[in-house]
């Protein structure tokens, strides 16, 4: 046995084209000896993701054909019946999925935006010599740290028309109280704003750990040529930011899309169906209203609506940076 | 202890052939270095000897056992590493300990064998240290002494001293030569340096583009050069090469682009076969004397000085030699000479040299092997 | 810390140094108000838990609270946390023990399947809750494992396991390979240089990601929710939304749960969170 990890020189890594001219069991015999260990090593966590995520991911495109529902599922009498596409033609001739996907992607943009937004100007802010600079950034950093279940909660009680601290300060200056989670309009504010205090740290956090590394040396220079503040941000900060903001801003992205505890936790998507997205859309179909098929089919929807979304972003900002 | 034997030892990565065919031999207790430019394979072959690559070709043995199948701990080898790869969570002790508890070594024995070392090293007083809390030169010390623990057949270092600044560098060089008086173990060494090659290595074995140039001792490799890459990259500033005509009837000379240098008599044998065609004559920066010479066999050459480098004990100059009249379309010379520093020379100035013919060499234009 | 743009702080006028200062005050006032809201609210005496007050620390401030989450064995605030604790420790244990080696592979080794396989790990990212959940929950359901905490673990292995790989991954590309090149001719194989040197090397590494996998199970409620339904085996997230009667929020006792709660998750947080960071970055630039 000898070493598998080996280190191959540059130039052999660039000229990926070359063709091992050695027959196959040749080579299937030596790539397995070096990496008896690897397989060796990975299958314990193959079997687990085989069984964890694999399968279910298969088996979520195979319920999607089906009807299968609460009451066909270990049922007797009646079995789940193949319905093809079925259920995609059900979701896309619903005209109410076009509403939910519409709020669906007003809210991720409203979020994302302002979670950049707000955690690029705090860290802008945070970065430099303050004496608290190390208690603002531990408080700052404070609601990504709590669990998200009771910063719902949290914001539940807060967002009460009566009693909620909120409309009690509006009325405290002599505005009216706000209907916050019994108006359809009202409550996706409210939960975009529980939304946008809670993802603002982790963007902060990122940028301030890309400023960071950032050498004054750039600004230095840019300072002798006599750059402005604003144009030292604009053609300094922002562009070496970029390696860090991409996956920052994807990952975002994704994890909004997705948000199911917020909205589920503290509207469950009312009133009205006011403030439902896709996610928590899908997950009411599913362990609310029990249909198993309709909302495996929703998922894969939701699934290749963010695949495209990143694709399409990665070329996108990948294009910019070779321009 | 033990001898290494390489034969016709290959090694592709896809490709790029790496190494094309390596045999050498090095003799017990030797302590030989590899010299090479970057690329030249004097890594790989280190890293193959130590079973870290899979040679594609060829045999190594270490001592009589060839040692192609086996990995790296059934080598009895120990290795000293550019970036010295010390355990970082483990202390100095350990560092050292470590591939004696390995090898099953009893406790009383792994103490006493690390102290003995460390006592060596001057590493006593650091033994409770992490690596973290070193400086380079005691990092590079723990990493030695963590190869001689082990009492291996044959020690390999590649370039270690690579990372330490100059002037420890070469203190660590003189430390290393003692320690392998001391313990006469085969030992390999990788360097691009020429200075750390020629002060330490009994052999030095030249290396490019995957072949061996020459193998010899330091002062074979500078003074009798097997071909003009060897005498090219061994010696600083490098030796001087012009392209000549081998002319003449009975008596032959070099005809250059600006002027002309005799045959010496011991030299004609060797060049007879070449009467009328190119060679590339070669003569080192030392052997450009400033002076008249005698007119008969040491031709005072007149060149312009371009630049004057003085290095307090010598002067480097750069001198280029008018264009000559002899060879069509031939540009000016340019070569180095290296002058004692009292020579009174300016740079623009005019000066004479002479070329110290007894030591000048002459190559194959189309091989490049040495002609004499 | 090399603090850089505007590093030059103290050549600020003071009348900027006094407005940034003034934006930070806010900005941390808002992040912490609805924190202090609920401790305040916690501190409540159950009688005026619905107050119209506005005080942080309300004037008739009670422990009673508190006293009743801990003590009232009808509550069962510690058999939730037992149930939390064990579910929560267990997907560490098992994330991290599964995860280690197959990061190690991905890290080092090239075999066939790495790209792709690196591709669907992060590709894990943009699944749905309910894409993995609900085929997860009808497994369960055939296997028997709801009601029980293997098959919650089971759901969570599927978000910390990927996870807990690419995180480690990306730790262990930058250790070099030197290190198990000494181990190799020091005397070890390949699987002993994995175990004896890069392993205990990577200890913090380790426990953060451990420590990762702990808090995502630990706070998780929407798949609880789902795979268990019997009162006794509540973890701490569903039994404290049972205090949210459905007609009215026991909000006293509400808050003072996760007051209790929220305190050693938040501490462990504010630790590690640097380490996340950079792990996410790292990991994602490189893929």
């Amino acid at each position: 046995m000898n070493i598998a990890a080996t280190a191959i020189p540059k130039e052999v890594k660039q000229s990926q084209r070359y063709r091992d001219p050695r027959p196959f069991s040749v080579r299937f015999r030596e790539h397995m000896r070096r990496n008896r260990l690897a397989y060796l090593l990975l299958i314990p966590a193959f079997v687990v993701i085989c069984a964890t995520v694999i399968y279910p991911f298969i088996y979520a495109f195979n319920l999607a054909t089906t009807d299968t529902n609460m009451y066909n599922i270990n049922s007797p009498t009646k079995q789940p019946q193949f319905v093809g596409l079925g259920n995609f033609g059900e979701i896309f001739s619903n005209p109410e999925f076009y509403t939910v996907l519409g709020r669906t992607i007003l809210w991720t943009v409203v979020n994302v935006i302002c979670h950049v937004a707000f955690g690029l100007w705090l860290a802008v802010l945070l970065n430099r010599n303050l004496k608290m600079r190390g208690l603002y950034r531990t408080l700052l950093v404070l609601p990504w740290a709590i669990p998200q279940l009771i910063v719902a909660m949290m914001w539940k009680n807060e967002f009460n028309t009566q009693y909620g601290s909120i409309n009690l300060i509006l009325q405290s200056i002599g505005l009216p109280a706000i209907p916050w989670l019994t108006d359809p309009f009202w409550a996706f504010i409210a939960v975009c704003i529980t939304n946008i205090w809670l993802g603002i740290p982790f963007m902060m956090v990122i940028i301030l750990g890309g400023l960071q590394s950032i050498s004054p040396e750039y600004y230095e220079a840019a300072q002798i040529d006599g750059a402005t503040a604003w144009q030292q941000f604009r053609n300094i900060t922002i562009p070496f930011l970029k390696p860090v903001l991409t996956p920052a801003i994807i990952l975002g992205t994704v994890w909004t899309f997705n948000n199911l505890n917020i909205i589920y936790l503290i509207t469950k998507g009312g009133p009205n169906n006011g403030t439902q997205i896709l996610v928590t859309y899908v997950y009411r179909a599913a362990f609310d209203f029990y249909r198993y098929g309709y909302a495996a089919a929703f998922s894969v929807v939701i699934f290749l609506i963010l695949l495209i979304f990143c694709l399409f972003y990665i070329r996108a900002t990948r294009g910019a940076q070779e321009v | 202890m033990a001898e290494v034997r390489l034969v016709n030892l290959a090694k592709a990565f896809g490709p790029v052939q790496v190494l094309k065919g390596i045999d050498l031999t090095i003799p017990d207790g030797e302590f030989v270095v590899l010299l090479g430019p970057s690329g030249c394979g004097k890594t790989t072959t280190l890293r193959l000897i130590a079973g870290l690559e899979e040679a594609t070709g060829g045999e190594i043995f270490i001592g009589d056992r060839k040692v192609n199948d086996l990995p790296p701990k059934e080598r009895d080898i120990a290795m000293v590493f550019q970036s010295y790869a010390l355990y970082p969570h483990m202390t100095v002790y350990d560092n050292m300990a470590f591939g004696l508890r390995l090898h099953g070594v009893r406790r009383e024995e792994v103490d006493q064998r690390v102290m003995e070392a460390a006592e060596m090293l001057e590493l006593t007083p650091l033994l409770a240290r992490k690596p973290r809390a070193l400086s380079g030169g005691q990092r590079q010390r723990v990493a030695v002494g963590r190869a001689i623990v082990r009492n291996p057949k044959v020690f390999l270092m590649d370039e270690p001293l690579s990372n330490l600044d100059a002037k420890l560098r070469v203190q660590t060089r003189v430390e290393l030569s003692k320690l392998h008086m001391k313990l006469g173990v085969t030992t390999i060494y990788v360097t691009h340096d020429q200075m750390e090659a020629m002060t330490l290595g009994n052999l030095v074995v030249i290396m490019n583009q995957g072949i061996i140039q020459q193998m010899g001792t330091p002062s074979d490799v500078y003074d009798r050069p097997a071909n003009k890459f060897v005498a090219g990259f061994v010696g600083s500033p490098p030796m001087n090469f012009f392209p000549a005509f081998v002319d003449g009837e009975e008596e032959l000379f070099f005809q250059m682009a600006s002027f002309r240098l005799p045959v010496l008599p011991d030299h004609r044998a060797a060049l007879a076969p070449y009467r009328g065609k190119e060679v590339v004559f070669g003569i080192r920066p030392e052997d450009v004397n400033m002076g008249g010479g005698d007119g008969a066999v040491h031709i005072p050459v007149t060149a312009k000085v371009d630049v004057l480098e003085l290095l307090g004990a010598e002067i480097f100059l750069y001198l280029s030699s008018p264009e000559g009249t002899f060879v069509a379309a031939a540009t000016s010379l340019s070569f180095i000479a290296r002058v004692d520093p009292s020579t009174p020379a300016k740079e623009g100035d005019s000066v004479q040299v002479v070329f110290n013919l007894g030591r000048s060499h002459a190559f194959d234009a189309d091989s490049e092997r040495a002609i004499y | 810390m090399a603090g850089t743009f505007f590093k030059r702080a103290k050549g600020d006028s003071s009348f900027k140094r006094l407005l940034i200062n003034l934006i930070l005050i806010v900005a941390c006032a808002a992040a912490l108000y609805p924190v202090l809201r609920v401790i305040t609210v916690s501190l409540r005496p159950s009688g005026s838990v619905f107050s119209m007050d506005l005080s942080l620390i309300p004037p008739d401030a009670t422990l009673a609270s508190y006293q009743s989450i801990l003590f009232d064995p009808k509550v069962g605030f510690w058999t939730w946390i037992g149930n939390s604790l064990m579910v929560s420790v267990i997907t560490a244990m098992v994330a991290l023990i599964l995860a280690a080696p197959a990061a190690y592979a991905f890290s080092r080794f090239k075999f066939a399947g790495k790209q792709p396989g690196l591709i669907f790990l992060l590709v894990t990212q943009f699944f749905p809750a309910t894409m993995l959940l609900l085929p997860l929950y009808m497994m369960l359901i055939q296997l028997s494992l709801i009601n029980n905490f293997w098959g919650l673990i089971l759901c969570y292995m599927s978000i910390a396991l990927p996870f807990s790989i690419w995180i480690l991954r990306g730790y262990f590309d930058t250790i070099p390979n030197d290190l198990e090149e000494a181990a190799y001719i020091d005397g070890t194989t390949p699987l002993g240089a994995f175990f004896r040197v890069i392993l205990p090397l990577s200890t913090p590494a380790l426990s953060i990601t451990a420590l990762f996998s702990f808090m995502t199970a630990w706070s998780e409620f929407i798949i609880a929710r789902v795979v268990l339904q019997k009162q006794a085996l509540f973890t701490w997230p569903l039994g404290t939304v049972t205090l949210q009667g459905a007609y009215y929020t026991n909000w006293g006792p509400f808050s003072a749960a996760a007051v209790l709660i929220s305190i050693p998750v938040v501490v462990l947080f504010l630790l590690t969170s640097k380490f996340l960071v950079s792990g996410l970055t790292l990991g994602a630039v490189k893929g």
